[in-house]
């Protein structure tokens, strides 16, 4: 090994690379089942931030555990609003994604600063019981949670009806109707999932990972886990090894001895997704239905 | 149609069957249904018992409307709609199903990489818990198919299968479900002779097993020896309904022969210059060859015909030819330019004109208003130029010139989803003849019309070619071609297999062309007579033509 | 515009502002103050005087140019979420331009704005090209680039620190102001260069998109691909062409603050990303702002645009309301109920309810037109009959007429 790299190989730069592997891995899987069902969800960014900030905001009081699951809710609920908004009301989907995540950046600040003082920044927040890993150390209990939510997403996705009724409902949304799905429900259904993962993500974040909320912590983790999923297709596999990877790279930072390009740093996830999507993007198949990606967008 | 309604009446009269009463499962009583600024219905009354009914006429009558209102796909704003005896209203197709009524639409509505099992099991997989077993569907699905006589392999994939089997896959999918009433629009429409029959046995089994068939038909062939019942749908009204066999099948006959158009119609034409010509052209769809090697050319003042027996190879060919579709091999020549290369664009801008079918998007766009879709119009070397940017009154005006032009009461400012289909048809028509045109290709332009818009928009064809145009024209409806093409061409496999003088024609004469290309028997002149041929003597009513068919 | 679409437009228009109010006086029932004493803390402020009115028109053109940056490419169905990124390079090579160029100030004017719109333009190239060779959605290509864009400018040295030099030393700058005058603030002075320029992009989008033969060529490419296909538009083209011109724009916006003279949101919708305070609203001579603390256009630009729907009018008020409650925010401050939390909460209240009115003024045009008889040709004859009964339910899902609110939009009357 190189000198100077040798911290790559180090536990505790693996454990760091786990961990932070897991809110976008936990993004990748709610991104998937949406685009699995056709949607398009620019309000991923906006479902992290409300986990991450009633996370933080509810920690304090009930334990990280009750933050978290506040987190879950939370991120559901800004999903469900998306869904009300795409489906009930007929709004169009980007419109709706982008509005969203208006409101919850909009909505965060002022619940941030009036939980936790004029800064919006929390105090630090008590962690979950880390679980000890051989080699690792310790682990918050998120990692096998979500390996665990990653698996059961596959299994859902591959073997189970999901799977099928939801490309129907995407790909051929007549068919579908025909034989007697709910279309309707079916895209309630996967933006709630898609949701609760997202305020999973962004309750683990703020509580677990990073320690405490602060103004701007999701730093676009929503948009990557959107361009990874469009990079991994379908596969939960590879959105595992995305993530993973990406983990690793923001890992790096706190590894690497303060120079001149550290300040840089945080752009290398952004650059090397940008640079994947170059190389490695395909001209996929649209299965999606009309309203889509490239339906253009209806104000 | 007074003497053919009357003849009707007495046909039935004389059934014995038609005493027997059954009881109701769907009925409709005096219904009518609008589609947007369209009346698709007028007054249906119509009473389906058990077994096969089949609901018969013309295009624009109203067939499909009537499956869609018991599918849930479209609702009476008149009158009631009765299943089983009690009124109800069906929102949508999760109603009808668990109504126990299915519906197979004419274009199936698949998804197209799944296999067969998933698809026919989609809904209610067998499984718990929300497992699939796919296993489990598989051999499930196998029974099914046997049980029903349809011999289709469930592992393959959706978009390998024709559109037969593609039908039958639906038929299987409701089967499934279990429902009692299968409402079917055109099933054997576009099925070559082989595909036919399977979905008539397929369809003769389900009857047999109780359940209730409706079935929508433009020309149901074989269907009407197999029917219970036929209903007559004209003009989105009900004419009559009378027993099946033998009798309906020579009411079935007459409707033909009245629509033959009137011998003044025909005249003797003077052709001109050869405008268009394609050689050898070559289109390949999913491993499928739609056109191979077809080989044909259009003069002035001439409306060349082409119907394909056996696919789409019509419609694919004029749609390469106007630059819709990739084409591979072949050459095409408008004039003295070489058009081969070129994009569609490039096509339309040296005088191809192209005109849509009007059920499909891309004639005239609903939200945007006339003046402003005469923007959308092509600009052809040597037209007029207009000024950039163009001045709204120009557009104004020009859109005033159409409407007037094409007899349609509209002014500029509306907007094009205000009109019916028809009017937008003629307008469209209208933008393409604006400037100078080459030739005009023209795919099915009066599908899904009402009669009297279809004949509107089939006077203007005419009068288009009357003043010189070239048309070149591809149609699945026999009817159509019979109205306006000079010349015909009959597509089987994909080449041309006969060519017939279309002023001459008549539908027997269209229709056993058609069987013998599909059976491949490939004459090059069906018809003896010369160019041009005296006129036809009148047809008697009552007399059935060709004999024994 | 229909009268039916005029109607409904305004009647749209009240109700946001109506919601926006009724937030307003829940917020301060529910904060325990007085909802009178609010009301008079807000009109003690010299809200609605000239010059104040001219400091907000000021501070909402950057707004508005970010607005138009992202209605550019909506219009051609391009979404373009990369505005804050295209912002920053903008800004950052008009910077170079202003500390490098010795020439007379017009032409640095003109080159620094050159400049700032080519590398707004460049940094969109790669998303464009993503978008026509692999179909990769460019609403996720363009947010990548824009977080590159600001993590590689919080890097740099140079964006760091203020603009060295005073735009009043006669460098030429969009942050000019128009006249320059002596002695007190008399409001031309306090109307920058950007407010015309903006003001004349959002005039320019509107003649395009109603009195040329863009403006339907794009709405048929939205709404019907194979007519537009017919009718020879490039859509390849099209898209590509929208979102180098949306970037371009979206290069212009951060001009105003890095070269001063602006007036910088305070608090508000732009700064809900950052953790440190914003600078505070300023006077005429304010000091640059260092280019790594620009506010979030990203964000703003989608506010302006959502309220505004993306035409130029609706959007010039859009970024009018939106300067105006800050404004009023700062001006007078917790005594009228009008801390920074509660000024991001009713923006945010104005664009949810601005894209919830939109809804049904597309629902009622709709169905009023559905339902509508259509003019005759000719004045006198009958008009033709309208469909007997509603049009009863969706066909296949969606709406059984096109939506064509963007119709009455574009059309006039």
């Amino acid at each position: 090994m190189p000198s100077g790299l040798e911290w790559l190989a180090t536990p505790a730069f693996t454990g760091a690379a786990v961990q932070a592997a897991v809110p976008l891995y936990l993004l990748v899987l709610g991104a998937l089942v949406c685009e699995r069902a056709g949607l398009v969800n620019l309000g991923l960014e906006g479902m992290m931030l409300a986990g991450a900030c009633v996370g933080a905001a509810i920690a304090p009081w009930l334990g990280p555990g009750a933050g978290i699951a506040f987190g879950v809710i939370a991120g559901a609920w800004v999903a469900l609003l998306h869904a009300l908004a795409t489906v009930q009301f007929g709004v169009d989907q980007i419109v709706s994604g982008l509005t969203l995540n208006l409101v919850a950046f909009g909505a965060a600040r002022p619940l941030a600063t009036r939980a936790f003082g004029a800064s919006g920044t929390s105090p630090t927040l008590g962690h979950l019981p880390a679980i000890a890993v051989p080699w690792l150390g310790g682990l918050t209990p998120l990692v096998p949670a979500a390996l665990l939510i990653g698996l059961a997403v596959l299994v859902a996705l591959r073997f189970g009806v999901a799977g099928p009724r939801l490309d129907a409902a995407s790909a051929a949304p007549l068919a579908a109707e025909g034989a007697g799905l709910d279309t309707e429900r079916l895209r309630y259904g996967a933006l709630a999932v898609c949701g609760a993962l997202a305020g999973l993500a962004g309750a683990g974040l703020s509580i677990e990972l990073v320690g405490h909320y602060q103004p701007g912590i999701t730093q676009g983790r929503g948009f990557l886990a959107l361009a990874l999923c469009v990079l991994v297709g379908r596969s939960v596999l590879g959105g595992l090894v995305a993530a993973a990877l990406l983990g690793a790279l923001q890992a790096v930072p706190a590894f690497l001895p303060a120079g001149p390009g550290s300040s840089v740093l945080p752009v290398a996830p952004f650059l090397v997704v940008l640079v994947a999507l170059a190389v490695l993007g395909r001209r996929r198949v649209s299965r999606t239905a009309p309203d889509g990606w490239r339906a253009g967008v209806t104000l | 149609m007074e003497e053919i309604t009357a003849t009707v009446r007495l046909i039935g009269a004389a059934d014995p069957e038609r005493s027997v009463p059954r009881p109701t499962v769907l009925e409709l009583r005096d219904a009518g249904c609008a589609r947007g600024p369209d009346r698709a219905l007028e007054r249906v009354d119509l009473r389906v018992a058990e077994g096969m009914h089949l609901l018969v006429g013309e295009r624009g009558a109203g067939k499909s409307t009537v499956l869609e209102l018991f599918a849930g796909l479209a609702w009476p704003d008149r009158g009631q709609l009765l299943v089983r005896s009690w009124p109800s209203w069906i929102q949508g197709p999760g109603d009808a199903l668990e109504l126990a009524i299915g519906h197979v639409a004419e274009e199936p509505r698949l998804v197209e990489h799944f296999t067969v099992a998933e698809q026919v099991v989609l809904g209610a997989e067998p499984g718990r818990c929300g497992h699939l077993a796919r296993r489990r569907a598989v051999k499930r699905v196998t029974a099914l198919a046997s049980r029903l006589g349809v011999a289709i392999e469930p592992r393959a994939r959706v978009r390998d299968l024709g559109i037969g089997d593609r039908r039958l896959v639906e038929v299987l999918a409701l089967a499934w479900r279990e429902v009692e009433v299968l409402l079917l629009d055109e099933p054997t429409t576009g099925l070559g002779s082989g595909e036919a029959a399977r979905m008539l046995a397929a369809l003769d089994r389900l009857r047999s097993i109780g359940k209730c068939l409706l079935i929508a038909s433009r020309s149901p062939g074989e269907l009407l020896d197999l029917a219970d019942e036929v209903t007559v749908l004209r003009q989105g009204s009900s004419v009559t309904t009378m027993a099946g066999r033998a009798g309906s099948r020579r009411v079935a006959e007459m409707l033909a022969e009245a629509r033959q158009p009137a011998p003044a119609e025909r005249r003797p034409v003077s052709v001109g210059d050869t405008v268009l010509q394609v050689k050898g052209l070559w289109v390949t769809e999913a491993r499928k060859e739609p056109v191979a090697g077809v080989s044909l050319d259009v003069h002035e003042g001439e409306v060349h015909g082409l119907i394909d027996a056996t696919g789409n190879g019509a419609l694919a060919l004029v749609e390469a030819v106007a630059g819709l579709r990739p084409h591979d091999g072949g050459r095409i020549y408008l004039g003295a330019d070489d058009l081969t290369r070129l994009g569609g664009r490039a096509r339309r801008s040296l005088g191809l004109g192209y005109l849509r079918p009007p059920d499909e998007p891309g004639g005239l766009v609903g939200s945007l208003r006339l003046w402003e879709n005469t923007a959308l119009g092509p600009r052809r070397r040597g037209g007029p130029r207009p000024p950039r940017p163009a001045p709204r009154r120009v557009l104004f005006a020009i859109a005033a010139e159409h409407a007037a032009r094409m007899g349609v009461d509209a002014h500029p400012s509306t907007f094009a989803c205000q009109l019916t289909r028809g009017e937008r048809q003629l307008l469209a028509l209208a933008r393409e003849l604006e400037g100078p045109l080459g030739v005009l290709v023209a795919a099915c332009p009066a599908r899904g019309l009402r009669r009297q818009e279809a004949e509107l928009v089939w006077a203007r064809l005419r009068e288009a070619r009357d003043a010189g145009a070239a048309v070149l024209l591809a149609t699945t409806d026999t009817e159509e071609l019979l109205a306006l093409a000079d010349r015909v061409g009959v597509m089987a496999g994909g080449r041309v297999a006969c060519e017939l003088d279309g002023r001459w024609l008549s539908e027997s004469e269209l229709a056993r062309a058609m069987a013998l290309s599909q059976s491949g028997f490939l004459p090059s002149r069906l018809s003896a007579r010369p160019w041009p041929g005296p006129p036809e003597p009148p047809r008697l009513l009552g007399h059935v033509p060709g004999g024994t068919q | 515009m229909t009268a039916v679409g005029v109607a409904a437009r305004l009647t749209g228009l009240l109700a946001a502002g109506l919601a926006v109010a009724l937030a307003w006086i829940g917020l301060v029932a529910l904060g325990g103050g007085s909802v009178s004493g609010s009301v008079d803390a807000l009109a003690g402020t010299s809200l609605l005087r000239a010059d104040s009115l001219a400091a907000a028109a000021t501070g909402a053109a950057p707004l508005l140019l970010a607005g138009l940056a992202i209605a550019i490419g909506l219009r051609a169905g391009v979404v373009n979420l990369g505005v804050q990124g295209q912002a920053l390079v903008g800004a950052l090579a008009a910077l170079l331009v202003q500390q490098r160029l010795l020439a007379p100030p017009g032409l640095v004017l003109a080159v620094s704005v050159a400049a700032a719109m080519a590398a707004g333009l460049a940094w969109a190239l790669l998303p464009a090209l993503l978008l026509s060779w692999r179909g990769l959605p460019e609403a996720l290509t363009t947010v990548l680039g824009s977080f590159v864009a600001v993590a590689l400018v919080a890097a740099l040295p140079l964006a760091g620190q203020p603009a060295a030099t005073s735009p009043l030393a006669g460098t030429g700058s969009l942050a000019m102001p128009l006249r320059r005058v002596a002695d007190g603030a008399a409001w031309p002075s306090l109307v920058t260069w950007t407010v015309p320029v903006a003001l004349l992009g959002a005039v320019a989008l509107a003649l395009v998109l109603r009195a040329t033969r863009v403006g339907p060529r794009l709405r048929a490419m939205l709404d019907e691909p194979r007519a537009a296909l017919l009718a020879g538009v490039r859509p390849g083209a099209t898209t590509r062409i929208a979102l180098l011109l949306s970037a371009a724009v979206a290069g212009l916006v951060g001009l105003q603050d890095t070269l001063a003279q602006g007036a910088p949101v305070a608090g508000g919708l732009g700064t809900i990303a950052t953790s440190g305070a914003a600078a505070p609203l300023a006077g005429p001579g304010a000091a640059p702002v260092a280019i790594a603390h620009l506010p979030d256009y990203g964000l703003l630009a989608v506010a302006v645009v959502l309220v505004g729907r993306a035409s130029g009018l609706g959007m010039v008020v859009a970024a009018f309301a939106l300067e105006l409650l800050d404004r009023a925010g700062a001006a007078a401050g917790p005594a009228a109920g009008l801390s920074t939390g509660r000024v991001v909460v009713l923006q945010v209240v104005l664009v949810v309810a601005a894209v919830l009115a939109a809804r049904v003024v597309r629902g009622v045009t709709a169905s009023h037109l559905a339902r509508s008889a259509r003019r005759p040709a000719r004045k006198g004859s009958e008009p033709a009959r309208p469909v007997d009964g509603p049009v009863e339910g969706p066909v296949d899902g969606r709406l059984l007429e096109p939506t064509i609110d963007d119709a009455t939009e574009g059309a006039h009357a």
